[in-house]
C-alpha cells in the first residue's frame, strides 16, 4: 500500500478537478491511501458550500466532500488562496467580520506548510493543473 | 535512475506543453514516459495531420506512451488512437504513477 497526496489547482468547472476525484477514487479502490488532499489556487472552490450547480451537472464540491467524509481524508484548503476568493471558515469569518462562513464541513483551512509536509511524507504527490 | 511520468492535459493545438515536454524527454526515452489525459488525448489521434510529426518522433524514440481510456471515451475517439499508445483506465493510471519515482504535470 502506498500513500498519495493530490494537489488540486482547478475549480469544479475544470475537467482536472474531476480527473483528480476519479484518481482519488481509483487509488482508494486499489487499496492505497490518501495522505492529504491539498486544494490550491482556484482549487479552493471545490471546498465552497455556497455553489449551486444546475441539477443536470455533477456537483463536484459535494462529491469531494462525500469522499473526504467517507474515508476521513485530511482535506486542506490553502488559506491565502481561500481568503482572496471569499472562502472562509467560522474563525476567518469572525476575524474579518464577514456575513457568513462557507467552508464545507470536512475541509480545513491551513497553509503551504501542509503541502511541504505532504510531499515529504507521502509516496507520491500528483499535481492536477487547470 | 530517476524515472519520470509526464502528464499532458491540453490539446496540442491549445498549449505548447506537449512540444516542450517532448523536447526534454525524447532524447532520453529510458528515463521518461508520457501520459495523455483530459484534452491531451487529442494528441493520440492517429490520423490527424497535425499529430504526424509528434507521433513519428514518439515511435522512433520508443518512448513508452499511455493515454487515459475514460477521457478518450468521453470524447468519442477511442477507436482512432495511434498504435504508439497503450490505453489505461484509472486503475492503470494509479499503478503507472507508482512505477515512476516522479510524476510531472505540464500545463
Amino acid at each position: 500500500m502506498q500513500s498519495f497526496t493530490l494537489v488540486i489547482y482547478a475549480s469544479p468547472q475544470s475537467p482536472s478537478s474531476m480527473t483528480a476525484l476519479n484518481f482519488a477514487r481509483a487509488l482508494l479502490a486499489s487499496g492505497h491511501s490518501l495522505y492529504r488532499l491539498f486544494f490550491y489556487q482556484d482549487g479552493v472552490y471545490n471546498a465552497c458550500s455556497f455553489q449551486v450547480p444546475p441539477q443536470d451537472e455533477i456537483d463536484l464540491p459535494a462529491a469531494w466532500q462525500a469522499l473526504v467524509q467517507e474515508h476521513e481524508i485530511d482535506a486542506v484548503v490553502c488559506v491565502a488562496s481561500a481568503l482572496k476568493r471569499g472562502i472562509v471558515d467560522t474563525a476567518e469569518a469572525e476575524r474579518y467580520e464577514l456575513a457568513a462562513a462557507n467552508l464545507r464541513e470536512g475541509f480545513v483551512i491551513s497553509g503551504l506548510g501542509q503541502l511541504i509536509d505532504a510531499t515529504l511524507n507521502s509516496d507520491r504527490t500528483l499535481n492536477f493543473l487547470p | 535512475m530517476t524515472k519520470t511520468l509526464h502528464l499532458i492535459n491540453k490539446a496540442p493545438q491549445h498549449s505548447s506543453a506537449l512540444d516542450e515536454c517532448l523536447g526534454l524527454i525524447l532524447s532520453d526515452p529510458q528515463a521518461h514516459t508520457l501520459m495523455l489525459i483530459e484534452d491531451g488525448v487529442y494528441a493520440a489521434l492517429g490520423q490527424a495531420d497535425t499529430n504526424q510529426h509528434f507521433l513519428q518522433g514518439l515511435q522512433q524514440s520508443k518512448l513508452p506512451a499511455y493515454v487515459l481510456m475514460e477521457d478518450l471515451e468521453a470524447r468519442g475517439i477511442s477507436d482512432k488512437v495511434s498504435g504508439v499508445f497503450s490505453l489505461v483506465d484509472y486503475t492503470g493510471f494509479v499503478d503507472l504513477t507508482l512505477k515512476f519515482s516522479k510524476v510531472q504535470s505540464w500545463a
